[in-house]
């Protein structure tokens, strides 16, 4: 089933799927009680402030998919353990490994392992998710795993995923590989301990996803998020992450490669509740076509929380008339010796810097797609796996527009950065 | 950190924290017999208070539509302000001194004791008072709800510029305020510009002719006087075609510990090539230490550059009120207009601020530059929140933006809410913000070179809001650096 | 045919006359100066000649090697062997040195009908050249001149000349923020470059660079237009007595060495 209007009936859909959904009758209250305040308070408007730049219900509605420049991003030759979602249901279960223990999050409502109670969040799109989450990953992580963990995504029909992810010891690496065509509701909390790290490279190449990352780094956790999104019609990549302990330190990194109607918004919230925690947050937006990107960033420092450095940086390159861009970088501080800042930058490509390489020799359109390259060099540089650097730079740069002048020097490029 | 640095600090801070309302040397209140509406609004309210000015009967209509649409309006809440619900009904929405019945008079029939409120307020209404070698300032002054006398206006007149209380341009220059009224801040533009629109009571009007360059500066200078009264002024500023005029604005009122409501609408209109200077600094009084008192200070501003390379520049310094909620605005209509916003906003105690600006590129080739600078200090909040616009006809927008927060003490708080928005490829806008502290450092330094913390205080406080003080007219830029060491009293560190 | 061929060329900025009949020819093999107090129009020659927009001509011919030059796009003119060192190198956020200049040399390359270099003579060729200019691998590796040094800046506009081996090389104020060390490199890298059958065109302010570069010629240029032509003595003459009096001569028609500048 294709997303449509009529889908925006969630308790419809929750009537035709209910008896399928894993869980027991605690769980089944659990998600009937989400369902009702979901119902109450509906899908977020532009009146609410964090939607103001995303009109939901609009989107959604939008079934014309925004036509595909490039290939869907492919981790394979990185061999991670991989979860398949197809249609928002897990296809199978891989074995983990000593230091990765995998479950699905059906398995896990089912037997009982998990409840789903009290699971409950003032996020509107969350309450959906709670009471319409089919599956999702369950995952521990004890030691650095010597994989990469994929989660993959396809299908055409709606889905409403749910993962897991907790980090005791070592560092991880997440692969978010969104490919589905239909309408995603995905949650994924993660939970890092000290000393632990998380790095989640995110990409959404196809699709109207609406997702919600919450993130809590107790100690010295670290947590790295970068998110590519090179195609679909909707993009909403919404990050919380609480910085818990002295010594974390959060990135939430964008990268939107906007053409078509392609609407994308990655939104963030990093709450320094702690002394001594560090953030860095940026996007990196290319607008061709008639495509929006939408930047909100919020830094909240709470009280006392001093010697807290804080960055937040966007901008966006337009290259088409009918491009949209809007960025909200929000500070609200309640410490006085703290580092914070924020900046936007907004323009065309620099004429300065494009006669610079003509006067090189290079052509005009390779020119262009060496600066736009350039420009994303500065994400994809935030990706600390090689392999996984030259695999998404590779998917990254097929979707630069005039890729085909001079693909090759630039995957060069890109893979260097 | 060193244990030396840290004292510094703390020092500062709790001088900073021990400064209450009684530094605030315009607290006082002038006993003057006053001519008061009855509590309460409604139409009739509205009928008295346009009856009593005399009003033709389309301003009169104007109003009541006004109070229509404000009755289907809510309260905003989105900014980052928090006080008690206000009671419209409990309020007067017309006060004026008795002596003033009759409308405006001469300066010379002016009743001494307004003169010596005045004068006690370093406003000098007596034009021979003007001292030599300082520039000529004209004035219009607001008491309550009625102007008081205007200065200057003959020698204004020989240079076809009109400058008058509104209730003056309404009986004199009818077609003048009609066709410009509610033209940049509609009647229903907002809550409190609605509320301001039915129960407007005086303010000052400006019309500068066309070519002409205003040979002196224009001030109004704002008084609220009566207890539980609300001022309603309304300013409307027409810069014709070629034309150029630098206008200042100050306020202050009494101490007082019920909270006072002020909630004005100011319209400024620039023609072609025309250029318009709009100052403020802003010291309605800012409650007591405990955040007792005060006044809500809810105000629309707002100016349109209408035609091709028309210029406004709005310069703020707001020290006052216990609650600001106020963003002066461009709008820039014109082709090749240029709108600019310089803002140092200080709060202390209690003081909660909102404010910033908005820059609405809609003209091709259109540049706006932002420069806010935020000060809190004790137990405030001070906010900056900024619009930048452009619209997809707005090719060659140009915007900066510059806005930095300094925080004195660990009890304050600083937002910085941009909203940035292009919808045109040839836009360039550029936004920088940072938060910073006054560093142990500094304030060593300074006092090791004899200044005392208050003096170090001032002198950095000062030079972090430079980029703003120096746009302010000579006149109002003393006054404004002294305010600035003076709202900040007992607070450095 | 000669190298470079200027004739009464014409051009301005925002409305502005900025060069005033300007005539220069230049042949293979030639080192040519153009001193010139601030505001003569100098480096608004270099862009004219490099194309870049917002500087057009609006009267005269330029030929380069025979070919009219105004007509060329930035690239073609690269392409043809037109190499501008700028004045402010620009700085590339995301783009190495080493992926830039590899770009650049095989687009210059297959303009001129020439295989692309294979990736390993390329880096031997590169690291053959950046040894002799200073230029470690620490900045073949870094982003186009982000965070270099201007000294740094001015090494990487040579070992770029170096590597696309242009037919003509202009060197826009190549010594403004150089200290005498860093300037004796650039010039070293410069004048490894001279040959019979490249020209060079430098531009500068102060004889100083001309010290270390040994011009042919020596050009003065004032308010857009060659004043005065003569050998390396006019750079020491210069230095000596500055340019006022071909400043008065523009404006007051003073002083009788200006006549004889122009005869």
């Amino acid at each position: 089933m294709k997303w449509g209007p009529r889908m925006l009936d969630a308790t419809a859909h929750f009537e035709t799927i209910h008896e399928r959904l894993p869980g027991g009758a605690e769980v089944l209250q659990a998600r009937r009680s989400a369902l009702a305040r979901a119902e109450q308070t509906g899908l977020p408007t532009r009146r609410n402030e964090g939607w103001h730049y995303t009109d939901l219900a609009r989107l959604l509605k939008q079934n014309d998919a925004v036509p595909v420049r490039a290939n869907a991003f492919d981790a394979n030759a990185l061999a991670p353990l991989q979860m398949v979602f197809e249609n928002g249901l897990l296809i199978d279960e891989p074995a983990g490994d000593d230091c990765v223990t995998i479950e699905s999050l059906a398995h896990a409502l089912a037997s009982g392992a998990r409840n789903h109670v009290g699971d409950a969040s003032d996020n509107d799109m969350a309450a959906f998710n709670l009471a319409l989450a089919q599956d999702g990953a369950v995952i521990t992580i004890d030691g650095t795993p010597n994989q990469a963990v994929e989660l993959l995504t396809r299908g055409d029909e709606n889905a409403h995923l749910r993962h897991t992810i907790k980090v005791k010891r070592g560092t991880v690496t997440l692969i978010e590989n969104l490919q589905a065509n239909g309408y995603t509701n995905a949650v994924l909390d993660v939970e890092v301990d000290p000393g632990a790290r998380a790095l989640l490279v995110r990409i959404q190449s196809a699709g109207h996803h609406v997702g919600l990352t919450r993130v809590s780094l107790n100690g010295d956790g670290a947590f790295c998020a970068v998110t590519f999104v090179t195609g679909g019609n909707l993009a909403r990549h919404e990050t919380h992450i609480r910085l818990l302990g002295e010594g974390a330190r959060a990135d939430v990194h964008g990268a939107i490669l906007g053409h078509g109607t392609m609407h994308a918004d990655m939104t963030s919230q990093l709450n320094h509740e702690i002394a001594k925690t560090d953030s860095l947050t940026t996007l990196h937006a290319v607008l061709d076509d008639a495509a929006q990107g939408v930047f909100q960033g919020k830094v909240v420092v709470a009280r006392d929380a001093q010697h807290v450095d804080a960055q937040q940086q966007s901008r966006a390159m337009m290259l088409s008339e009918r491009a949209h861009m809007s960025a909200k970088p929000e500070l609200e501080i309640y410490a006085d010796d703290v580092a914070c800042a924020h900046g936007a930058a907004l323009g065309e490509l620099d004429a300065d810097a494009l006669f610079f390489l003509r006067s090189r020799g290079i052509d005009e359109a390779a020119a262009r797609h060496m600066l736009i390259s350039g420009f994303l060099a500065a994400p994809l540089a935030h990706i600390e796996n090689e392999d996984l650097r030259a695999c998404v730079a590779a998917h990254v740069s097929a979707h630069v527009p005039g890729c085909e002048n001079d693909g090759e020097g630039v995957n060069a490029e890109l893979a260097d950065a | 950190m060193s244990e030396a640095k840290t004292g510094i600090d703390r020092e500062t801070v709790d001088q900073v924290a021990n400064f209450g309302g009684e530094n605030y040397k315009y607290g006082f209140t002038t006993d003057i017999d006053a001519d008061k509406a009855p509590n309460g609004l409604n139409a009739d309210i509205i009928r008295f208070i346009s009856a009593k000015k005399g009003e033709p009967e389309w301003l009169l209509e104007w109003r009541l539509d006004a109070f229509e649409r404000w009755q289907t309006m809510q309260e905003p809440d989105w900014a980052h302000v928090d006080y008690p619900k206000i009671d419209y009904q409990d309020l007067c929405y017309y006060a004026a001194p008795k002596s003033m019945e009759d409308g405006p008079k001469s300066l010379d029939e002016v009743d001494p004791e307004l003169l010596r409120t005045y004068e006690k307020l370093g406003i000098p209404l007596q034009e021979q008072e003007v001292l030599a070698g300082v520039r000529k300032v004209a004035v219009d002054a607001v008491f309550d709800s009625v102007s008081v006398g205007t200065t200057f206006r003959e020698e204004l007149a020989k240079a076809g510029v009109i400058f008058c209380s509104f209730s003056e341009a309404v009986k004199n220059h009818p077609d003048l305020v009609r066709k410009y009224l509610g033209s940049v801040v509609p009647q229903s533009d907002n809550y409190f510009a609605a509320l301001n629109s039915a129960v407007f009571s005086d303010g000052s009007f400006v019309y500068i002719p066309p070519g002409v360059r205003c040979p002196m500066e224009l001030s109004t200078y704002f008084r609220i006087n009566e207890a539980n009264t609300g001022q309603f002024e309304r300013t409307l500023v027409i810069a014709d075609r070629g034309s150029y005029v630098s206008y200042l604005e100050g306020c202050t009122a009494p101490m007082r510990d019920e909270n006072q409501l002020h909630a004005a609408v100011v319209e400024l209109v620039a023609l072609e090539d025309a250029e318009i200077k709009y100052s403020t600094v802003q010291n309605w009084y800012p409650g007591d230490a405990d955040g007792r008192g005060g006044i809500y200070n809810f105000v629309t501003k707002r100016g349109d550059c209408r035609e091709a390379r028309a210029r406004i520049s709005w310069t703020q310094v707001e020290t006052g009120s216990a609650v600001t909620w106020k963003y002066p605005s461009c709008i820039l209509r014109g082709d090749e207009t240029v709108g600019e916003f310089y803002s140092i906003a200080i709060s202390n105690n209690l003081q909660q601020v909102d404010s910033g600006t908005k820059m609405l590129h809609l003209g091709r080739n259109t540049s706006s530059k932002i420069i806010s600078k935020g000060i809190s200090a004790g137990r405030s909040s001070n906010a900056y929140r900024g619009q930048v616009s452009v619209h997809p006809k707005a090719a060659n927008a140009r915007n900066f933006t510059q806005c930095d927060s300094l925080l004195i003490g660990d009890k304050c708080a600083a937002h910085t809410v941009p909203y940035i928005e292009a919808k045109n490829i040839s836009a360039v806008l550029e936004h920088e913000a940072t938060t910073s502290k006054i560093s142990g450092d500094q304030m060593f330094y300074c006092r090791q070179r004899g200044l005392d913390p208050e003096e170090a205080v001032a002198l950095i406080v000062n030079g972090f809001c430079r980029d703003v003080l120096q746009n302010l007219p000579m006149e109002f830029a003393v006054e404004a650096q002294k305010l600035v060491g003076i709202s900040l009293e007992g607070s450095v560190g | 045919m000669a190298l470079l061929e200027i004739e009464n060329l014409h051009a301005g900025v925002d409305d502005k006359a900025i060069l005033n009949g300007f005539d220069l020819t230049i042949q293979a093999g030639e080192v040519h100066a153009i001193m010139g107090p601030n505001g003569s129009g100098k480096s608004t020659l270099s862009y004219l000649l490099a194309g870049r927009d917002g500087y057009e001509a609006q009267n005269g011919n330029v030929r380069f090697d025979g070919a009219d030059l105004l007509d060329m796009e930035p690239e073609a003119r690269a392409i043809a062997g037109m190499f501008l060192a700028f004045q402010y190198p620009l700085e590339i956020p995301g783009v190495t040195n080493m992926t830039f200049l590899r770009t650049a040399l095989n687009a210059v390359r297959r303009g001129r009908g020439e295989d692309e270099m294979d990736p390993a003579s390329f880096l031997r060729m590169v690291r053959e050249k950046s040894r002799a200019m200073g230029v470690d691998d620490d900045m073949l590796k870094r982003p186009l001149n982000v965070g270099f040094s201007g000294g740094e800046k001015k090494r990487n506009e040579v070992l770029q000349m170096a590597v696309l081996e242009p037919r003509l090389a202009i060197l826009d104020e190549t010594d403004s923020g150089l200290d005498i060390d860093a300037l004796q490199t650039v010039a070293d890298g410069v004048n490894a470059m001279r040959s019979d059958a490249r020209g060079m065109l430098v531009i500068t302010h102060y004889q100083r660079l001309l010290d270390f570069i040994k011009p042919d010629f020596v050009h003065v240029m004032v308010h857009g237009r060659i004043v005065r032509s003569g050998g390396p003595e006019l750079a020491e003459e210069l230095e000596r007595s500055g340019y006022g009096a071909y400043l008065g001569a523009e404006t007051g028609g003073q002083g009788n060495e200006v006549g004889a500048a122009h005869a």
